[in-house]
């Protein structure tokens, strides 16, 4: 795949196309609403659609036309893990209860970045969880989740 | 008739009489100077995280809160770009160019109080200017149709894709996908439900608390998380600068600091643009008017001077656009639109009719927030410092965290946080691939007014699309909109032929 892609440009140009042929899509699926002589209800999201597919291919083209150039790496262990921690907490914030499930995640960030002092393992996964719940429900009463 | 009277004037003073708005006057800059002066967190970011928990707060407190992190998180961007060579936000790259130096040479404290009262004047000069014209401004705004608005709109869309660094065509490309986003939901007209993948929490539309903080904060923390971030040498200040001497700066470069502000002020006024351009503009010009003995690029301190007093100046010029037209002048004041509409104020030409003490508040407020901004910033300069070796490791899972609770908090919805990580990775892979993530921000918060304004305009001229040419106000929008399009195309070709 890295071959292929010569210049990140043709990588960026074609997911550009790729994406705004499906917003494109997505546009056209939306129903013409009760008034047919006014402005249609896609026309907006289909002129953007159209506007990035261009943007698409004027992408595309400088990056065939340029010289080589490195492909940016998109994720390397640290990005993948903390972005796998990420989605996980965000996915289930809800149904675990804050306190817990910030401690995990908190401690399991630390850990994918390279954190390997024991005193910072223990504080700040437990500090960090404190303070923000206390902050959050004592300063701005703002309700998180919590178990029972 | 005056668009601000006797009684809306002391109404508006009034907000000082409030102990809560000082304290989150106080408390906004404390949380602006650290996130500005931690690198990889930006004053955006901030706003960000902090709209959230302005929700059950009033509007006055609220509004300091975040004023306060405005002016002083632009500020404290410079401190990382002085002691290890990288900047906060984008407009303090050209800080670092004079800064770094300095601080090698032994002058890191000397440069960060330089930073700090050039900021000060800046934001001085910058709040008179937003005094005097806005008023003036608003009432021509007042003859404004859709038609103008939505040349506007599109003038600040084109403008923010103009300036953003990298190629023009991927920030258009990134203004049109957050048009696009913006379009999710019902159909304001008909509606009729559009790309809602018949997800119910999506009929309102795509929550922009939660695509804000996953585009700026989350976005960020990721690129934090990649190992290819060069290591940085981070510099101390340990040689205190005299305060004598620091006065003796200013009053040698007045004139310099005067223009960098007038400059800054402008750039503000300017739809879509932003700090960037303003402390560039004004680094450039110092650089054109200087004299035998300045160095600058080597450690000189008017460079500092120039940038930071052009950077802070930019927050109140980019404030005019806002309340005048409702169109934002930067990434920031996009994000305070949010702000101000939670508490159902819609900016724009009749906000200071309509909300004249209002008016008076937002200025007494940025002046509190740089008074505060100076205070704070030369208190605990040396405790800043520091704060730009909190290392990553704690600063990710922490500001993670603070988004996912933050975008929670808005509506108590688990959907808001998983669209939070959405965005985040838009963002994430639009940085990795050098698109502009602040005018996907704009076209976000623009799109609905281009889209209003976009289809009033044709109704109301029986679906005439030369309406947006004959009349001449518009007309004017859109030459200059096409002419800034044609300058800043060439400059990027002469660019790319100087790098062949």
């Amino acid at each position: 795949m890295r071959r292929m892609v010569k210049n990140p440009d043709i990588a960026s140009g074609a997911a550009l196309i790729l994406f705004g042929a499906v917003a494109t899509w997505l546009s056209l699926d939306i129903s013409r609403g009760p008034d047919p002589n006014g402005v249609a209800p896609n026309f907006v999201p289909l002129l953007c659609s159209g506007g990035i597919i261009v943007a698409g291919v004027v992408i595309l083209v400088r990056g065939v036309l340029a010289a080589e150039g490195p492909l940016p790496k998109v994720l390397d262990r640290g990005s993948a893990g903390v972005g796998a921690l990420i989605g996980l907490y965000y996915w289930f914030f809800e149904q675990i209860d804050f306190r817990l499930g910030t401690w995990v995640f908190i401690t399991g960030v630390m850990l994918v970045m390279g954190c390997r002092s024991l005193r910072r393992l223990a504080l700040v996964p437990v500090l960090g969880t404190a303070v923000i719940y206390l902050i959050f429900r004592y300063l701005f009463e703002i309700l998180l989740p919590t178990w029972g | 008739m005056d668009l601000i009277s006797a009684d809306v004037l002391l109404r508006g003073l009034s907000v000082l009489a409030d102990p809560s708005v000082h304290l989150f006057v106080f408390l906004g800059a404390v949380v602006g100077l650290i996130f500005g002066a931690a690198p990889g967190l930006t004053a955006p970011a901030a706003i960000a995280l902090m709209i959230p928990l302005t929700y059950d707060m009033g509007l006055q407190t609220s509004l300091a809160l975040l004023l306060g992190v405005y002016c002083s998180g632009y500020f404290a961007g410079s401190i990382p770009a002085i002691l290890i060579n990288t900047p906060g936000t984008p407009g303090n790259a050209a800080t670092a160019l004079d800064g770094y130096p300095m601080a090698r040479a032994g002058h890191g404290d000397r440069a960060i109080g330089l930073a700090i009262v050039g900021s000060f004047f800046g934001g001085l000069v910058a709040l008179v200017l937003l005094a005097t014209i806005s008023p003036t401004l608003a009432k021509f705004a007042l003859s404004f149709t859709s038609v103008e608005y939505f040349s506007l709109a599109l003038l600040g869309i084109v403008c923010v894709a103009g300036i953003s660094q990298g190629s023009l065509v991927k920030g258009l490309a990134a203004a049109l996908i957050g048009v696009l986003a913006s379009t999710i939901g019902l159909d304001p007209t008909s509606g009729v439900p559009r790309m809602t993948f018949k997800i119910p929490e999506l009929l309102a539309g795509v929550e922009i608390i939660s695509a804000l903080i996953g585009l700026f904060a989350l976005s960020e923390m990721l690129m934090k998380a990649h190992r290819d971030q060069p290591p940085q040498e981070v510099i101390t200040t340990s040689q205190r600068m005299s305060f004598v001497g620091l006065i003796s700066d200013f009053a040698v470069n007045k004139w310099l600091t005067l223009k960098s502000a007038l400059f800054g002020t402008f750039i503000g006024l300017l739809p879509g643009t932003g700090p960037a351009i303003g402390s560039w503009v004004a680094y450039g010009d110092a650089i054109r008017t200087a004299g035998d003995g300045d160095r600058y690029g080597k450690g000189e301190p008017k460079g500092i001077i120039a940038c930071e007093t052009a950077n802070n100046a930019v927050t109140g010029g980019a404030m005019v656009p806002l309340l005048t037209l409702g169109i934002p002048g930067d990434p920031v004041t996009a994000i305070l639109i949010g702000a101000l509409m939670i508490h159902g104020i819609e900016p724009g030409p009749f906000f200071i009719r309509d909300h004249g003490w209002l008016f008076v508040a937002i200025v007494l407020l940025l002046f509190l927030s740089n008074i505060w901004m100076v205070v704070i910033g030369l208190a605990s300069r040396g405790v800043l410092a520091k704060v730009v070796q909190v290392p990553a490791e704690i600063l990710v899972p922490l500001i993670c965290v603070m988004a996912a609770a933050g975008s929670f908090a808005v509506a108590n919805s688990a959907f808001d946080v998983r669209l939070v990580f959405l965005f985040g990775v838009l963002g994430y892979l639009l940085v990795r691939f050098d698109f502009p993530v602040a005018a996907v921000v704009l076209g976000l918060v623009l799109g609905p007014i281009l889209e209003t304004n976009l289809r009033n305009a044709l109704i109301g001229s029986q679906m005439d699309p030369t309406i947006f040419v004959r009349r001449p106000i518009s007309l004017a929008i859109l030459v200059s909109m096409v002419a800034l399009l044609v300058i800043w195309q060439r400059q990027e070709k002469r660019a790319a032929r100087r790098a062949m």
